[in-house]
């Protein structure tokens, strides 16, 4: 346990940006769930602020306010759009490395470091996620993102680009070669955030499945097992 | 009467309640007002101008999208600003720990902040406050604080840069920061 005291000293550490990596997005993590240490973080934010009156403003370059309202006005729904363009850009920066790294052409089921930075709250930090997977059908599709808390075992499920499918449901599973047969993990809706509850399966189960999203009759498959085709997956990557 | 601050501030704040209802114009004028403020803060960071652009436009998406949580009662428009922008950079350059600044010297040394807490009436209180506070830590001890806040610097870099093992460097934060705590809330 870490004693108040010290808990509060790494607020300090996580404001003033002391923190490792790994501590930085832990206790990002830990704030999410202890108000005690968002509260701690949020007066030493207050304490240190002033401290920004002194950075001298450096004109940013021409051109970013443009680039700025042409992601505001993406043609993606406002809420997650921010995750959107994130995940642009490190489709972006993942293409620069598979183009080198392994071929792109290869790659059909895609899947990539995400951080994801611009999450609601005040000034939060990034969630409490150690994994993410796109799911897609190609490298030029991400249709779904999930993103695992892997202490909490909550995934969290966001659409990014997935059309409706006329009278039908997205129905989400994972599937795992220790498995008779792949597993449901609930319906997913294109249009908002969905969560799911993966606390009765291991985390190593958790984080070497492969996640898959078919098309099933509305509200999901009726018989409990895949019933229409795979349409997109992809498999988690560990963050940092 | 009220000071050029105050009135920069109640345009801010203004500016901020009519970006919370998607005003774009509004949005284009807290843009023009603050971008130099916030590219400084990351690129003081980030130490890369391109990396500083990514995020800089990511954080005014974020303003866009978060507006309507900036509560004028808390904190005063900039520092809100300056703290989403100094988050996203301080994930940024942990994320590429290879990229800090210490390899671009260019980016320049940090202007010194004033540590006479009399040298300038103009500034707020609570400034005030903070520097008479940073200036009763000696002089390693507040340029390790201010190295770590304005340049992101890690424990690890902040070794690097004061010839000290990093446990120490975890010490002397910690008694800084415990010895600032205490004298702010004198």
């Amino acid at each position: 346990m870490t004693e108040p005291d010290d808990l509060d000293l790494l607020a300090a550490e996580y404001v003033i940006g002391s923190l490792p990596a790994e501590e930085r997005i832990a206790l990002a993590a830990r704030r999410q769930r202890e108000p005690a240490l968002d509260a701690a973080i949020i007066a030493w934010e207050r304490r240190l602020s002033p401290l920004a009156e002194f950075v001298p403003g450096v004109g940013a370059p021409e051109g970013l306010l443009p680039a700025i309202e042409a992601r505001l006005d993406a043609p993606t729904g406002r809420d997650g759009a921010a995750d959107v363009v994130i995940l642009r850009r490190q489709v972006v920066r993942w293409r620069r490395i598979a183009a080198g790294a392994i071929g792109l052409a290869a790659a059909t089921v895609l899947t990539f470091v995400l951080r994801e930075t611009l999450l609601p709250g005040f000034v939060r930090p990034p969630q409490p996620t150690s994994f993410v997977a796109m799911l897609q059908k190609d490298a030029a599709s991400p249709a779904f993102v999930v993103s695992v808390d892997i202490a909490t075992r909550m995934m969290t499920i966001r659409a990014v680009a997935a059309e409706k499918p006329a009278g039908k449901s997205y129905e989400l599973w994972i599937v795992n070669a220790s498995f008779a047969a792949p597993k449901s993990l609930g319906v997913v809706r294109e249009d908002q955030k969905a969560a799911a509850s993966l606390a009765t399966y291991s985390p190593d189960i958790v984080t070497n499945s492969t996640y898959a999203v078919t098309i099933e009759p509305v509200g999901g498959s009726p018989t409990g097992l895949p019933t229409g085709p795979v349409v997109f997956s992809g498999k988690l990557v560990q963050v940092d | 009467m009220l000071s050029a601050e105050d009135i920069g501030r109640a345009r801010l704040v203004e500016l901020m309640a009519k970006v919370a209802n998607k005003d774009r114009a509004a949005f284009r004028e807290l843009y023009r007002l603050t971008s130099a403020k916030l590219y400084g803060t990351v690129l003081r960071i980030l130490g890369d101008k391109d990396l500083a652009n990514d995020v800089i436009q990511e954080c005014f998406i974020k303003i866009w999208d978060r507006a309507g949580d900036f509560d004028p009662t808390i904190a005063s428009p900039i520092t809100w600003l300056a703290t989403i922008a100094r988050n996203r950079a301080l994930d940024e350059v942990r994320r590429k720990p290879t990229a800090a600044l210490e390899d671009h010297p260019e980016i320049g040394e940090l202007a010194a902040p004033m540590l006479d807490p009399l040298a300038d009436k103009a500034r707020s209180e609570e400034l005030r406050r903070l520097l008479a506070c940073l200036s009763a830590l000696d002089e390693e001890k507040r340029q390790i604080v201010l190295q770590a806040y304005y340049r992101g610097m890690s424990r690890e870099a902040l070794s690097k840069r004061f010839d000290r093992p990093v446990p120490t460097i975890k010490t002397l934060l910690h008694r800084s920061l415990a010895q600032l705590r205490l004298c702010l809330a004198q």
